[in-house]
């Protein structure tokens, strides 16, 4: 996994994303322990806090729990997550497909979508500052 | 909060005509990586000689553990471990010669996490340091800053002019160092990438004034590049408020901005263009922005109190 | 300007030097009116020394090196390689200017008169040719030895003098292998080896270098043989500094005696063997040795790092978490184990000459008419000789630190001034003879008392400064450094006791006062308020 610091995504946004998608995909098994905050940081070569941030994240996102003393285990419940995918992916579709038709291409419709998230991140940040 | 690892109040020196470092204040918070950013010449290494007492403070004052490095360099030095950009080890000394000599001048010295750094270095403990090549030694100087575990670790752009393997190891060793309860580094670097993926702290120097001293994550989330376009061409950049830098032409300008400043569609809609992209801006742009700004005045430089 | 290779490279070694060129035509044109205007001792001394400096800026002008740090010596110019001239012009052009020029030199500085005969002057003149060949081998060979190159340099040139002086020395006629004829033959033989070995070495380094030429292969190896690699873990920080400054900077004076020992004093001292007082001389030459060595060496133990030029302190050193005093301590504890070693090495040697192969006539009967003096007491014949020997070697350690107080402070006025203000000093004591102010002293007592009172003021400024200054420091380095300086001045007092009973016999003068003489300067012998001030000026320099 090559994290890159340079993309507009923070760093622990796309540990979350590979993560999620590693265990979406059966890479990680429900039950499995992730490696410990230390390793992943030295690993991959970032900030020990991204990891914990990400993995912090992974927990309120109810994917993984973190057992004191032991370390960090993803849910035996997550296999639930990817019927939620699944029924995702065609609303995605649609939506792309009407973007489409109003002659957007594949850059505008990326920068729609980032802004649009990016719109709402800075809300919910607002709203946990408030 | 914890006790700052090392505070600097009011710092200025003066070399000659040239004011390397002007009334800079920061604070070092314990167990974080803090990262230290500038042109050449923008003072870092000055600053980071300051913390080693190595300059005497002309006015202003250093603390490194509460204490002042230059009255007390036993006390302060000892708990310090530095790696400078080009290690000015003897050339006629073994490696496990400098190693052992460093040794006698730590308590704190783990010989077996020496050894195993020397394996995994590659190093020949009999080899001349002056038949090792620069990585090589860049290793070597690593080891014997890393090995006695200091509260502090200070690296002087320690990856200048390294293959990217060694440039590795050197993360590895911060990475290491800040998971260990309560020890810090500090490091000064060009490569902003790196800075990006370790550093918990950010400062940024330009011409010996601090413009810039946060979290990284609040120095990202504060900055962001808006693409305004325009329905009139213009011939003068838009004038916005919290701009650090506006380049573009034409109708299309691109902004990057201090969002604390500015509120970006009403900014829009004053300046009567329209927002067609709004996304966080690299390192690199606020990098750029703060050190190409012609005005380095010291007001208007954003400051975080931890 | 010619449109040669040859001529552009001469046009280039001129062009750099044009100033020192100017100052040696200056220097040669006044020695010369000097010994041909005047007679006096005094005027031949400063003519000589205007052709000692001579010698020496034309020996610096075809060194003919480039570094770059302007302030070091540095290496053959490497920049030519890529001219289209050959390694043989590359190498023949500045050795033939520089014996070409050596050889004009002294024919401009001979005398006619006082020549003793054709056959010398053309030994005198081959051995400088071939001096000047050997320095430039030395320099741009022996890289690897850094600032050293000046001293071997040195060595050969006191070998070229030994040379030089072997025809007439005792026994004469000189046998066959000493006659000028063989010596002047093997000299240009081994003149134009080195000269094959310089170009064979720029045709190497020409081509990219390769392994190191043999001798310098073989200094190394000694060297290393010399330092063993250390095994053993350190007991302290001091202990471990200990070990770095002696490796650095301790080794140098003993090597050197060592050198100067085996490559001059050992032939001096068989060729002389049969003579008893030339034998006494060397020894007396060989007993004062290491205290001038020490002097030079001394330069560069004052310094922070001892081989760089630089003053300043290097990071390796000034982050270290050792305090200024401790360091201090350190340095004065390598001197103390430097002259140690060195007078031992000496002293061994001296004792196989003289039971060996000395002789010792002179010697003996010098002992004798101690021992008469002293009450037939053969202990204090040997009491005496311990006695000078400690001395010497207190003299040597104080040589070695003298330095310390201007050379860690950093200012390189300072530092230099002193140095300069010292070795002129010393220059001038010889050139204007220093022998006759001390006469004048002790003849008059009137002169005795000005020169009390000058004295009695220097040793009172010198113990307030060291008071002031010691204040600062923890009291344990006061006490361990008052031992030393309490055993220092009473051997110096004991001998000054010596000769003061000694001089009694032979010269009639006031007695007491000249006891306070001897008194005053024992006590301005150690080095006390120097001490206790450079731990401030390593300070001053470590934290600038």
């Amino acid at each position: 996994m090559r994290l890159n610091p340079s993309s507009g995504t923070p760093l622990y946004i796309q540990l979350v994303d590979h993560l999620k998608h590693a265990i979406e995909s059966g890479v990680i098994r429900g039950g499995e322990q992730l490696p410990s905050v230390r390793k992943m940081a030295e690993d991959l070569l970032i900030n020990p806090n991204t990891v914990v941030r990400a993995y912090h994240d992974l927990e309120t996102d109810g994917i993984v729990e973190l057992r004191h003393g032991s370390g960090v285990f993803v849910r035996e419940s997550v296999s639930g997550r990817a019927e939620v995918m699944k029924k995702a992916v065609p609303i995605i579709r649609s939506a792309v497909d009407r973007l489409e038709s109003l002659d957007l291409d594949e850059n505008d419709i990326r920068r729609l979508m980032e802004s649009e998230l990016a719109v709402r991140r800075t809300a919910q940040a607002r709203k946990r500052r408030a | 909060m914890r006790e700052p690892v090392a505070v600097v109040t009011q710092l200025s020196r003066q070399f000659g005509a040239n004011l390397a470092l002007n009334d800079v204040t920061l604070a070092v918070p314990r167990g974080c990586v803090f990262g230290l950013v500038g042109e050449n010449g923008a003072g870092k290494s000055t600053l980071i000689k300051h913390l080693l007492g190595l300059w005497r403070a002309e006015s202003g004052s250093v603390r490194v553990f509460g204490r002042d490095p230059v009255t007390d360099p036993a006390g302060v030095l000892g708990r310090i471990g530095y790696l400078s950009e080009q290690p000015d080890l003897p050339g006629w000394m073994r490696v496990d010669e400098l190693l052992r000599y460093t040794q006698a001048f730590y308590p704190r010295w783990d010989p077996a996490y020496a050894s195993q750094l020397i394996e995994q270095f590659g190093l020949s403990r009999d080899a001349r340091v002056r038949t090792l090549s620069k990585g090589q030694r860049a290793r070597l100087g690593l080891i014997a800053a890393e090995a006695h575990r200091p509260e502090l670790l200070i690296l002087d752009e320690p990856s200048s002019g390294l293959d990217p393997i060694v440039r590795r190891d050197i993360l590895e060793a911060i990475i290491r160092t800040v998971t260990d309860e309560g020890r810090t580094v500090l490091f000064s670097s060009h490569l902003l990438d790196e800075v990006e993926r370790v550093s918990d702290h950010l400062a940024l120097l330009h011409r010996g004034v601090l413009r810039l001293c946060a979290p990284l994550e609040e120095v990202k989330a504060r900055h962001r590049r808006l693409v305004l376009h325009f329905a009139v061409t213009r011939t003068n950049p838009p004038d916005v408020p919290g701009a650090i830098q506006v380049y573009g032409a034409g109708r299309e300008w691109t902004v990057v901005c201090d969002m604390a400043r500015t509120h970006a569609p009403s900014m829009a809609h004053h300046l009567g263009a329209s927002l067609v992209d709004d996304s966080p801006a690299s390192l690199e742009e606020i990098f750029v922005g703060y050190s190409d700004a012609t005005a380095a005045a010291p007001g208007s430089h954003m400051r975080v109190v931890t | 300007m010619t449109h040669s290779s040859t001529g552009a490279l001469l046009w280039e070694i001129w062009r750099r030097h044009r100033g020192l060129v100017a100052v040696i035509i200056a220097a040669t044109a006044m020695g010369r009116l000097f010994d041909v205007q005047s007679d006096s001792s005094d005027s031949s001394v400063v003519a000589e020394l205007l052709q000692l400096t001579s010698f020496v800026l034309l020996f610096g002008i075809f060194s003919y090196t480039e570094s770059g740090d302007s302030r070091a010596l540095g290496h053959f110019p490497q920049r030519l390689f890529v001219l289209p001239v050959s390694s043989l012009r590359l190498a023949a052009v500045p050795v033939c200017a520089g014996v070409a020029s050596v050889e004009l030199l002294y024919l401009m500085w001979l005398n006619p008169a006082a020549s003793s005969g054709s056959g010398s002057v053309a030994l005198h003149a081959i051995l400088l040719g071939a001096l000047m060949v050997c320095s430039q081998a030395a320099i741009w060979t022996l890289d690897r030895l850094g600032p050293f190159r000046l001293v071997v340099v040195g060595l050969l040139a006191v070998a070229a003098f030994a040379v030089g002086l072997l025809p007439s020395m005792a026994p004469s006629p000189p046998p066959p292998w000493r006659s000028e004829g063989v010596l002047s033959a093997l000299t240009l033989a081994v003149s134009l080896l080195v000269f094959g070995w310089i170009w064979r070495h720029i045709a190497r380094m020409r081509s990219g270098g390769g392994a190191g030429v043999l001798p310098v292969d073989l200094l190394d190896r000694i060297l290393t043989a010399c330092m063993p690699q250390r095994r053993r873990a350190f007991g302290s920080p001091g202990a471990a500094q200990f070990w770095l400054e002696w490796r650095c900077s301790g080794v140098v004076l003993p090597l050197l005696v060592l050198g100067v020992l085996l490559a001059v004093v050992a032939p001096l001292s068989w060729l002389t063997r049969y003579d008893a007082d030339d034998t006494l001389r060397i020894l007396i030459g060989t007993l004062s040795m290491p205290v001038v060595l020490a002097m030079a060496v001394g330069v560069g133990f004052g310094r922070p790092s001892f081989w760089s030029d630089d003053l300043s302190v290097p990071a390796f050193m000034a982050v270290r978490p050792l305090a200024d005093a401790a360091l201090v301590a350190v340095k004065v504890k390598v001197a103390a184990a430097s002259a140690v070693v060195s007078w031992v090495l000496l002293l061994v040697f001296v004792g196989a000459w003289l039971t060996l192969w000395g002789n010792v006539e002179a010697l003996s009967r010098l002992a004798v008419q101690l021992w008469a003096f002293h009450g037939q007491s053969v202990a204090a014949v040997y009491g005496i000789a311990t006695l000078i020997v400690v001395a010497a070697l207190f003299l040597t350690w104080r040589f070695l630190v003298s330095r310390l107080w201007s050379g860690l402070s950093g200012h390189r006025r300072r530092f230099f001034g002193s140095a300069a203000f010292f070795g002129l000093a010393t220059l001038g004591w010889f050139i204007l003879d220093g022998t006759r102010v001390l006469l004048w002293v002790v003849d008059d007592p009137a002169h005795m008392n000005i020169a009390a009172w000058v004295l009695a003021v220097a040793v009172v400024g010198k113990y307030w400064l060291a008071a002031s200054t010691w204040r600062d420091l923890d009291a344990c380095y006061l006490r361990r450094y008052l031992w030393v300086w309490l055993a220092g001045t009473s051997v110096f007092g004991v001998l000054a006791l010596l000769l003061w009973n000694i001089v009694r016999i032979y010269v009639a003068l006031d007695i007491v006062r000249f006891q306070g003489l001897l008194i005053l300067v024992v006590l301005l012998a150690m080095p006390l308020a120097r001490m206790g001030a450079a731990p401030a000026s390593l300070a001053g320099n470590r934290h600038r």
